[in-house]
């Protein structure tokens, strides 16, 4: 039987250690870590779009990150069709990253200001050695053109600085294909646009999507962009899944009182009437509590909940919550629409 | 509009000399605020919604000017006042909410101390007295009065934005203008900040000018919504109003383009193009090279609001010809 996934990631984890004075040093007081991703699993499957949802600092970036190998995970395995590359490294990797690549959230950083939009959509051929200068240029070009930067040949010999953040965004999707690859991270890629061109870089990518057989990780905080392009869709919580499933499950039946909040609180009429208040901001992520993380701010909390962590309920083959009190909020939020 | 108005700015024009050339951020834009109305104004990076909160304070950047128009505060035009008479006004009749909390806060003084020392820039009384007034107000938006003692490191980003509002509100102002208040906050955080808002305009009367890039937004929070497109306003009328029957083609691809939370739909709608370079802006209608529904018209002429229905102000020549569904 074909694999039909393409990323597997299993028992994921990634700690910072928290910098440290030198006087602390010295007195050699014990190291703290922050838990970024703590303990993760979840696949995604050739040709979907994956959504992480959650709120800042609540892991999703690093998981996208140690997917393509741009942070080394402390613990877990991270499988790319079929191969573990949770170690590889060097020429092996190099030559991989060919197949997986990133879009970043900030196009104004993550396009080198001195090179020319050209040079900077090529500079991935030129390191992997693909084709003759003359076919560099035209692969270029047509990379130009699928992005939607007419008249390609015009936009070749600009600056990152005389583009607007939108066509910046493009420049850095042509970046990010012109290897062909078949897996794509995208990190927030539109969350520092304005509306209006917002849905036109979303639509491109989707129409990508069709016409090279890619495979997204889409990472946002915004559930109405997840509700319009995903398949599937986790949210996560201080470095943990809190709920996984398919979109409609996720956003018509949600079953985690986090994932309530984040839904009803967002502006808008399409949510109107029913909001779950929850108090407080994510805490940071050093001192982690013993029994669910969300405890504090939860209006469903009960002893239990302070005690033990929750694992995953499964609800459907597809849709997992890690929560103690799944009944009682099936009762209060049958569904959302 | 009611005749009680608190705030109203009438033909405004700023411009800003760069080194590209004179831009008009803000062309002839006129808005009346009662009290304890919440207006949004919308509009997307440039066009010029920020701009006129910095007018109405009179705190434009160096190259930045007012060319034309009154705006009267309590029958006072603040286009006249000198700068000692505008100190008088900042912060004790119209304050204001920067987007940035982390940069709108002093970071080596502590919380206590920046609130005291703004009260006391404008009331005569002894420093214990500002604090237990601080203290106090703190107290009374449900932050911990504990805090006093913080630096503004100490605080969450949701934190520190109540701490800029009680900073803002201190005075007892009559206007708050507040610039994308929950920019960088995550909805959660977010939708507390708003209901915070609220709340000052329920119990204290506050009017507030609510400016943001997020129609969402502006409609949890705002009575009326004005929405700006290139330093034009193109659309004012009340919340419901404008969301059950915009007439502007802007304001109705703007309100496609939001992706709004839905389990039925996958469909994202954009508007093509991107907004104009405001140095050299399209002749006629600004919007028209992006306007699905121009006409030769559109790009000779530019047109004039003009009040469609009742307390309902549209900019377009073709205003209300294509149905919104």
């Amino acid at each position: 039987m074909m694999n039909t996934k393409i990323v597997e990631v299993e028992n994921l984890r990634k700690l910072f250690p928290v910098q440290k004075s030198f006087l602390d040093r010295l007195l050699s007081k014990k190291i703290e870590y922050v838990h970024a991703v703590d303990d993760i699993s979840f696949n995604i499957k050739i040709g979907e779009v994956f959504c992480l949802v959650g709120e800042s600092g609540c892991g999703k970036s690093t998981t996208g990150y140690l997917i393509v190998r741009l942070l080394e995970p402390t613990d877990g395995k991270i499988i790319f069709r079929g191969i573990d590359i949770t170690h590889i490294k060097g020429e092996e990797l190099r030559k991989l990253r060919k197949e997986f690549q990133i879009i970043f959230q900030d196009p104004y950083a993550s396009l080198n200001p001195r090179m020319k939009i050209g040079d900077i959509i090529r500079h991935p051929l030129d390191i992997h050695m693909i084709g003759t200068r003359e076919e560099r240029r035209e692969k270029v070009l047509s990379m130009l053109k699928d992005v939607g930067l007419y008249p390609p040949e015009q936009f070749y010999d600009k600056y990152p600085h005389q583009l607007s953040g939108g066509q910046r965004q493009r420049v850095a999707i042509a970046r990010a294909l012109v290897l062909q690859p078949k897996f794509l991270v995208a990190d927030e890629p539109t969350s520092m646009l304005d509306v209006s061109v917002q849905a036109n870089i979303v639509n491109l990518m989707m129409d990508l999507k069709r016409r090279f057989n890619l495979t997204y990780l889409y990472i946002t905080h915004d559930f109405g962009i997840a509700s319009k392009i995903c398949d599937r869709i986790a949210v996560m919580y201080l470095g943990k899944i809190v709920e996984i499933g398919k979109r409609e499950e996720v956003l018509g039946e949600p079953r985690h009182p986090y994932t309530i909040a984040l839904l009803t609180s967002i502006p808008g009429r399409k949510i109107a009437g029913k909001k779950l208040k929850i108090r407080g901001e994510v805490p940071n992520a050093i001192n982690i509590p013993i029994g669910c993380r969300f405890y504090a701010r939860c209006p469903y909390k009960k002893d239990i909940c302070q005690e033990l962590e929750p694992k995953f309920t499964k609800l459907s083959e597809t849709h997992y919550v890690a929560c103690h009190n799944i009944e009682m909020i099936k009762k209060d939020w049958p569904t959302l629409f | 509009m009611t005749n009680q108005e608190l705030l109203s700015i009438k033909n405004l024009s700023v411009v800003y000399n760069t080194t590209r050339g004179r831009l008009i951020a803000i062309d002839n834009f006129s808005l009346g605020l009662s009290e304890g109305e919440i207006i949004s104004v919308v509009g997307e990076s440039g066009s010029g919604k920020s701009t006129l909160g910095y007018a109405i304070l009179r705190i434009l950047p160096p190259n930045g000017k007012i060319v034309n128009g009154e705006i009267h505060f309590n029958g006072i035009n603040i286009i006249q006042l000198s700068e000692k008479e505008l100190r008088e006004l900042r912060g004790k009749k119209i304050s204001m909410i920067f987007q940035d909390p982390m940069t709108s806060l002093d970071p080596l003084m502590r919380i206590g101390d920046q609130i005291v020392e703004t009260i006391l820039e404008h009331e005569k009384m002894d420093k214990e007295e500002a604090w237990n007034i601080g203290a106090n107000l703190l107290e009374s938006l449900g932050i911990d009065s504990e805090r006093m003692y913080d630096f503004p490191h100490q605080l969450s980003g949701g934190m520190r934005q109540r701490i800029v509002i009680a900073l803002a509100i201190v005075l007892n102002p009559k206007v708050v203008i507040a610039d994308e208040p929950t920019t960088g906050l995550d909805v959660i955080v977010q939708y507390q900040i708003l209901d915070l808002l609220k709340r000052l305009r329920d119990e204290r009367k506050i009017s507030i000018i609510f400016i943001t890039h997020d129609l969402g937004l502006a409609y949890d929070i705002s009575d009326r919504i004005a929405v700006m497109y290139a330093g034009k306003l193109v659309e004012l009328a009340e919340k419901n109003k404008l969301f059950d029957r915009p007439l502007h083609p802007y304001t109705q691809g703007l309100l496609k383009s939001i992706p709004e939370l839905s389990i039925d739909s996958k469909n994202l709608v954009s508007i093509p193009g991107y907004p104009p370079d405001m140095v050299t802006p399209p002749r006629g209608c600004r919007f028209h090279p992006r306007c699905p529904i121009a006409m030769s018209l559109c790009r000779q002429k530019e047109p004039k609001l003009i009040e469609v229905e009742k307390n309902h102000y549209v900019r377009c020549f073709r205003s209300g010809e294509v149905a919104f569904k």
